[in-house]
């Protein structure tokens, strides 16, 4: 028997509420799926035929810890990578025909 | 100036590296090993350990494994400035198409066709029909366009319908560009889409006068091509052969290739597929899925399949292909020597589906039969069932306003993986690409939904099937890829796994 309607809440303690909401982004051509902020939390609402709850939740939260990881690399890694383009881009209206 | 703040340039928490930009990712079927890929698209497997203590700054830096990630352009060790100069320069050769500017120029010389293909993917008209070819000065003001076109590597594609109904516009068209060439001095190379049959000794040696390539399309055995592409003398792959067999004649083999079209029928064919290839002398098939377009969207009910039943199809075509190889048969897929091209390679393939930005209007423009352009061959299609949202102006518009565009606002706009959600940060970004009038046919969205795309399920399930294999690292398979992505003999590669599989062992 499935089940038709998940929750699933998270303390932003643990995770940001747009790290919530990306995770939840991906779950959303499997289920209709909607996110709240409700103050303290992020609460998750599966709605879909759901064989096993536990095991969604479980998929989700492995899924929440990539996309924390994710979300501090970008961070320790954006002004770099913003760096790079723009010496490229600058090196490539220098140097038309260069490195190309 | 604006200069970064200085932790921007500094070390992590004296960790003795920095991490580089990176994204990351697991196979399905190696859920304890994590794949790491860099902008510069190197890439690596780490056990989940391993990658939390990189990722976390835990990694001790002496190590040789901090040194190959190092290598990889994963991380930087040391307090030393990050070599910026040497970053840009493998971004920008991943991108050098972005520099070149519109280099495929596709000209729809006629919509007529004599076929009656199940899955064709353009409008075509009747064979007799009027009205459906274009005119001399239209055809003009398209070469204009052309001209107008930064990129000094041209290539010119002649579509239809079946172009060779309207071989006197091809001509005409050939030789304005020859003639405008001598002062613009371009390198041009022109390709002929054609069903090859009734193709004359006339026209072959203008094909070849002009050193053409020809492209035609070969399903398979017989009775599956007949199937796919009917005529109503039942003979279509009789005369596609004897198409192509006097085209080699003419142009010499290199310059004659084909693709294939997979339907419903084709899938449980994998095998007899390929081999069909082998037997009539090609050295390269494309196994292409259905379209969402044209005539092909009302037949996707009959003729259609899920990505599951393509990639099923796929994985043994594959499997069955590095098998041919390994025995002597030299025959590449095009799609997986695309993406293995971008991954193995610092370099930026040509492959308009696949580029970041999109290839749609920066690498391609599309003059149809009445004068419209077009942004790609699909947003004519589109167009042709009514649609003309990406018409981006006509033949008589300048290239300047062409590339300025209401159309190519919406397709710069959402064309940008690196900025598109379930694209930003997915570990095949490297390699992969946007194509907003794909996800606009397919989701009426150009931004397009990734966890439910169709697109995004294929490229995803090709890149998992390919990793794969370059995880396992067997030397027979790495020398099959090797040759096709050095178009080599396999006879000619030594079996060596790529040097990143080396930071997994």
């Amino acid at each position: 028997m499935s089940i038709h309607e998940v929750h699933i809440t998270i303390p932003h303690r643990e995770a940001a509420h747009a790290i919530v909401q990306r995770t939840a982004h991906r779950f959303s051509g499997r289920y209709t799926v909607a996110v709240a902020d409700e103050g303290d939390r992020s609460c998750v609402r599966f709605d879909g035929s759901v064989e096993t709850p536990e095991q969604l939740e479980r998929e989700f939260r492995a899924l929440l810890l990539d996309d924390m990881l994710r979300a501090r690399i970008e961070t320790e890694t954006a002004s770099l990578r913003q760096l790079i383009v723009e010496a490229a881009l600058r090196s490539a209206l220098r140097e038309p025909e260069a490195g190309a | 100036m604006k200069f970064q703040l200085i932790s921007a340039f500094q070390s992590n928490a004296d960790s003795g590296y920095r991490l580089l930009p990176f994204r990351f990712g697991r196979l399905p079927d190696r859920p304890d090993e994590v794949l790491v890929t860099g902008d510069s698209g190197r890439f690596t497997f780490l056990s989940q350990a391993d990658f939390l203590a990189f990722a976390d700054h835990r990694l001790d830096p002496t190590t040789t494994r901090a040194r190959d990630l190092e290598g990889l352009d994963l991380l930087h060790r040391g307090d030393r400035p990050i070599p910026l100069d040497r970053h840009a320069i493998a971004w920008r050769t991943r991108k050098a198409f972005l520099f070149d500017g519109p280099s495929l120029h596709i000209f729809v010389v006629t919509l007529r066709c004599h076929h009656s293909c199940r899955y064709c993917q353009v409008s075509r008209r009747a064979e007799s029909d009027a009205g459906y070819d274009m005119d001399e000065a239209t055809a003009r003001a398209a070469v204009d366009r052309l001209f107008e076109s930064p990129a000094r590597q041209l290539t010119v594609e002649f579509q239809g319908g079946e172009p060779l109904l309207a071989f006197e516009r091809i001509r005409g068209i050939v030789e304005d560009i020859a003639a405008r060439n001598r002062s613009q001095r371009r390198t041009i190379t022109f390709v002929l889409a054609s069903t090859l049959h009734g193709v004359t000794d006339e026209q072959l040696a203008f094909f070849r006068e002009h050193r053409f390539e020809l492209s035609t399309s070969l399903d398979g055995p017989a009775a599956l091509h007949d199937l796919n592409r009917p005529l109503p003398t039942r003979e279509s792959h009789a005369r596609t052969l004897a198409g192509v067999a006097r085209a080699r004649a003419a142009l010499g083999a290199d310059h004659v290739n084909a693709l294939t079209t997979l339907t419903r029928a084709s899938l449980a064919h994998p095998e007899a597929i390929v081999d069909h290839y082998i037997e009539q002398g090609f050295t390269s098939i494309f196994l292409r899925p259905l379209s969402p377009y044209g005539f092909a969207r009302r037949g996707l009910a009959r003729q259609g399949y899920a990505t599951g039943e393509f990639m099923t199809f796929y994985r043994r075509a594959l499997a069955h292909l590095i098998r041919r190889n390994l025995e002597g048969h030299a025959l590449t897929e095009a799609y997986a020597t695309l993406l293995l091209s971008s991954i193995l390679t610092p370099f930026a393939h040509g492959y308009m589906d696949l580029r970041s930005p999109a290839g749609a209007g920066l690498g391609v423009l599309l003059y149809d039969y009445d004068g419209a352009v077009y942004p790609s061959d699909e947003a004519r299609m589109l167009a042709a069932e009514g649609d003309r949202r990406f018409r981006m102006g006509s033949v008589h518009t300048p290239y300047r306003e062409l590339l300025l565009s209401e159309p190519m606002q919406a397709i710069l706009a959402a064309g940008l993986t690196e900025g598109l959600t379930g694209c930003a940060d997915c570990v095949f970004q490297p390699y992969c690409g946007a194509d907003p009038v794909d996800a606009y046919a397919r989701q009426a969205d150009v931004y397009g939904h990734r966890p439910s795309s169709a697109f995004c399920a294929r490229q995803t399930a090709m890149f998992e099937l390919l990793f794969g294999y370059l995880r396992d690292g067997d030397a027979d398979v790495m020398r099959v890829f090797q040759s096709w992505v050095q178009r080599r003999a396999v006879a000619e590669i030594r079996g060596e796994p790529p040097e990143a599989i080396d930071a997994a062992a």
